[in-house]
């Protein structure tokens, strides 16, 4: 058998011959015995070679796992599919409304927040909240993350006094003061200062306190009096070491005001993310006000 | 993947095609014969014979699709199990002992072709089902199997065939196929 017959028993057995060679190679295989063995012989050959593929694949198809997403799962109905839409929605929905309703209570129980925060060039903090009930309290915090914050050295005390303060006389607005958490400054033992790992911070830039509301930096490279006051951080430019200087928050109907008290004076903070200067406040009746709320403190 | 991405993929052997396809149509087809009285074991047999007839067609380059997959697997399932039930319906009528000797002997002759082809390497068996089942041409099989080109494979396939070939004759009795 020659191979240009093979070769045409191939192309008949895949089909490749058009009608007519395919009607011609029947008719020689009518006329030609060998060529008809040979035939039946490829054939067998052939039906061999696509009964051993076919069952390779059908072994391959019952190998794969059909209970997976691809058409079989649940989530091949359509109405699963919106059920499940609707209920990652209201649980999106809820947790929303949820952190928002937590937020707000938070605010509302922070009317006003006031604290004066002095500091001098040693670094030593020293906080005068006046509160008429509540003892006032000496601690160490040598060891202080604070204190290493600030590369104080061990031997620095810190005097913490806090005070709450009641109610104003006065009728323009409400004041309420908010407790320091400072539970944890009365006992510092829990603090293994030596194994904090503090990022360097520049002695020019001190971070304020985290018993403030307000997060208060300073920095001295201005002469004059300035501030920046945006996202809740005041950023203070002068020389803010010599005297203690406080913050004052109050809460109007018209909303939240905050004020300085620096070297006699009055300065009104506004929420500006420039630096600006710090002018001094000229309104007579608010500076009366702001004198009723220190003396309220401070008694 | 689109319809066309699988074709292409189909017509170069890629399996991973036929996997994709199985997958994603499994529920739809195995639910025809299901909903027409067919048990879950004839369900997914009539959809893989399907699907492996589709994958054929389309592998040899001779299917001309009209319609999504999905629609012609669809037709074929449905051609494929209304056939089932006509066999199993004749069946039950008819008697078929005259047929049974013929078709023992066609099993023996086919088993021993399996078995040589069985005998043979893996790269000599993917040659030669690519070429006679999927019916790729020469230069699929030679893309396929990362042969430097068409001559290669298609010395390859004729070496493979020969040793297949003569493999099987030694097998056989004269009578096997001379009769």
């Amino acid at each position: 058998m020659d191979n240009q017959q093979l070769d045409k028993i191939d192309l008949f057995l895949r089909e490749e011959l058009n009608q007519q060679e395919s009607q011609r190679f029947q008719n020689e295989l009518q006329t030609n015995p060998e060529l008809n063995a040979e035939f039946q012989f490829q054939k067998q050959v052939f039906d061999g070679l696509n009964q051993f593929r076919h069952s390779q694949l059908k072994a391959r198809l019952d190998g794969i796992d059909v209970t997976g997403v691809y058409g079989g799962g649940v989530l091949s109905s359509g109405l699963s599919k919106i059920v499940i839409g609707f209920g990652v929605i209201a649980t999106i929905g809820f947790g929303l409304w949820y952190f928002n309703t937590l937020e707000n209570e938070d605010l509302s129980n922070a009317n006003i927040a006031e604290i004066d925060a002095p500091f001098n060039k040693e670094y030593n903090w020293v906080w005068k909240i006046p509160v008429p009930e509540v003892p006032k309290q000496s601690i160490e915090v040598s060891s202080s993350p604070v204190n290493k914050l600030n590369n104080i050295s061990d031997n620095k005390q810190v005097e913490v006094l806090e005070e709450f303060e009641a109610e104003s006389n006065n009728e323009d607005f409400e004041i309420e003061i908010n407790r320091p958490q400072l539970l944890g400054m009365t006992d510092d033992s829990n603090f293994e200062s030596e194994k904090i790992s503090t990022p360097k911070i520049e002695e020019s830039e001190i971070d304020g306190t985290n018993l403030s509301p307000i997060d208060i930096k300073i920095e001295r490279s201005l002469g004059k009096l300035a501030y920046k006051y945006f996202d809740g951080k005041l950023f203070l430019y002068g020389d803010f070491t010599k005297e203690p200087y406080q913050i004052l928050e109050i809460n109007k109907k018209n909303g939240r005001e905050i004020f300085m008290y620096f070297k006699n004076e009055y300065y009104p903070i506004k929420m500006v993310n420039e630096v600006s200067e710090l002018k001094q406040l000229n309104d007579p009746d608010s500076k009366k006000q702001l004198d009723i709320l220190r003396e309220n403190k401070t008694n | 993947m689109k319809d066309q991405e699988i074709l292409d993929k189909i017509k170069k052997g890629d399996e991973r095609a036929l996997d994709f396809l199985y997958q994603k149509y499994y529920k739809m087809m195995t639910n025809l014969v299901l909903k027409n009285n067919g048990t879950e074991e004839e369900a997914k047999d009539v959809y893989q014979e399907a699907l492996l007839a589709f994958w054929k067609k389309a592998a040899s380059g001779n299917l001309v699709l009209t319609s999504k997959i999905s629609t012609y697997l669809y037709s074929i399932c449905m051609n494929q199990w209304r056939k089932e039930l006509e066999r199993k319906s004749r069946l039950s009528r008819e008697e078929v002992d005259g047929e049974e000797y013929q078709g023992h002997e066609d099993n023996e002759r086919l088993k021993i072709v399996m078995s040589c082809i069985g005998e043979l390497g893996d790269v000599c068996k993917k040659i030669l089902t690519y070429y006679y089942f999927e019916g790729l041409s020469m230069n699929d099989i030679a893309e396929n199997l990362n042969f430097a080109n068409t001559d290669t494979a298609k010395t390859k396939k004729y070496k493979c065939k020969k040793k297949l070939d003569s493999l099987i004759k030694s097998k056989y009795t004269a009578t096997d196929f001379f009769d």
